[in-house]
């Protein structure tokens, strides 16, 4: 069964009054399915539509035409910057965000601690936010994802501002504890090639809004073929 | 997505976050009213110093200046917290960055606006005690008289009707304006300058009559009349007049603000108009 089903999605900017900017075709008749239970990762250089790709998903922007269809609960991880309470503790943070999605009291406070367990955030859940590093910080955000049981998970580009060290955990802890062991269907979009060659189950290069190519990912792992040849050759020959 | 429900422990939960958040911490809290002391230590010894007029006159009436001067500075102490109860819950999950993620949550932008609504009234209450506490200590107001329903009526409206306004302002920038502080700023200087707050708005005759227009227009003038009416001659009788069109400009403007906003809301939630570069 598909988790995620996507049909000649076309999304148009349209030039604002008064505004310099162009009219934007961002998405240009995108066809994609996303099995329940598998991990997908969308790859693309800048402005190639991944973010409204998963805006259109999570609701936040309307398409322009084609149809989308998304079974089951969405967790929604966006890019840029911090989007928690930087004067609350990471356990406060974490009361509001289940607050915010109707869980309160007792069912809060299991869930909370589940969440924390989960992603070993115990030794500085109880410290103020702003004091937290990249990698705490990516964790709580993980964490608040987490906190309503999603089905699905939409990450944008969760790793932008963490080292490559921290990334590559960060990678590993969504496939094994919420791909593998939670069977969450996740869609990533991310530019580090080589966890995403690692971690993923199908993998998708998305240019200029078109979906140029869908592959399995295993093609790669077993060095079939090269992903940054693929990737180099696929943007450069489009760019040219 | 489930309906949104707004119980007790989840308004609590929101409550806690606006007041870490505005105070942070019992040193801040009580930082916050200090100024209302310094204000009314120099008013005190400003009057002191000049010898100035000991009587205001105003509707072929006259009154005290100092409790001219602190009926004036409590109600103007409204403004910015009814007026600013929607930008500012707007513009915290713009600036947090929370703003994508609230939308995908079951929760609604009026539970936000209900725990700020909460929080604002509270400080409101609290600011407004400490102000007359103070004036009452520092240029000897008496405090009494502000315990009189015919003083907290109109002061009552008029904060519906500054919240209808902000209500209004939020909304209309949601569609329109997308960068809306200055209007914020703008209103709450008119109303401060022309709502007759530091003077008898008495003086916009002659020349200055069409001034006279604007101030009749903004629902503090009419609230600060009817407030000193009542301390003046201690009943709501001679404030009814003022009291009825205050009335009826909070109510117009209540109803007409909700449904400005309401619109606003959907509109932008619709049109995927949340994002951050609309707000930057």
């Amino acid at each position: 069964m598909n988790a995620i089903q996507i049909e000649k999605l076309t999304k148009v900017f349209p030039r604002l009054p008064f505004s310099r900017q162009p009219r934007c075709v961002a998405l240009k008749e995108v066809t994609l399915e996303i099995k329940q239970g598998t991990l997908y990762t969308i790859l693309g250089p800048n402005g190639a539509g991944k973010s409204t790709l998963i805006r259109i998903l999570a609701g936040l922007t309307p398409a322009s035409a084609g149809s989308v269809k998304v079974n089951g609960r969405i967790g929604l991880f966006m890019s840029g910057g911090q989007s928690f309470w930087g004067f609350l503790t990471g356990w406060q943070n974490l009361e509001y965000f289940c607050a915010l999605q109707n869980i309160v009291g007792r069912e809060a406070q299991k869930k909370m601690h589940e969440t924390v367990d989960l992603f070993e955030m115990g030794s500085y859940i109880n410290r103020v936010a702003h004091t937290y590093s990249n990698g705490m910080k990516h964790r709580l955000l993980l964490a608040r994802t987490m906190l309503n049981d999603p089905e699905i998970l939409l990450l944008d580009e969760p790793v932008t501002y963490l080292d490559p060290v921290a990334a590559r955990e960060f990678h590993l802890l969504l496939r094994k504890q919420l791909n593998q062991s939670r069977k969450k269907t996740i869609l990533l979009s991310t530019h580090q090639l080589e966890e995403a060659q690692e971690i993923s189950d199908t993998l998708g290069f998305l240019l200029q809004g078109t979906l140029v190519w869908e592959k399995n990912a295993e093609l790669f792992r077993s060095r079939q073929a090269n992903l940054l040849d693929e990737y180099l050759q696929t943007a450069g020959h489009r760019l040219a | 997505m489930n309906p949104p429900i707004l119980t007790v422990k989840k308004l609590w939960v929101f409550l806690l976050v606006n007041l870490r958040r505005d105070t942070h911490g019992f040193i801040g809290f009580v930082a916050r009213y200090l100024w209302i002391f310094s204000l009314c230590f120099i008013y005190g010894s400003f009057f002191k110093a000049v010898s100035w007029q000991n009587n205001t006159q105003f509707d072929g009436h006259s009154i005290d200046y100092p409790l001219f001067l602190v009926s004036g500075l409590v109600v103007v102490r409204l403004i910015p917290f009814s007026i600013k109860i929607f930008e500012d819950i707007l513009s915290q999950l713009k600036n947090s960055g929370l703003m994508e993620w609230f939308l995908v949550t079951p929760s609604s932008f009026w539970e936000l606006f209900a725990s700020r609504a909460l929080w604002n009234g509270f400080r409101v209450l609290t600011e407004v005690i400490a102000l007359i506490g103070f004036a009452r200590i520092c240029i000897g107001t008496p405090v009494r008289p502000f315990l009189q329903s015919a003083v907290m009526q109109p002061i009552f409206f008029m904060f519906v009707a500054y919240v209808g306004i902000g209500m209004m302002i939020s909304g209309l920038s949601l569609f329109l304006l997308r960068k809306s502080n200055f209007l914020f700023t703008a209103y709450l200087q008119v109303s401060t300058v022309f709502g007759g707050v530091f003077f008898s708005t008495e003086l916009f005759k002659d020349k200055l009559r069409i001034l006279s227009y604007v101030s009749d227009s903004l629902p503090i003038t009419h609230a600060l009349r009817a407030v000193r009416l009542a301390l003046v001659c201690g009943g709501a009788s001679n404030s009814a007049a003022d009291g009825r069109i205050l009335t009826m400009i909070a109510l117009i403007l209540a109803v007409t603000g909700f449904v400005v906003l309401q619109r606003g809301l959907i509109w932008a939630k619709k049109n995927g108009e949340f994002s951050k570069e609309l707000y930057n």
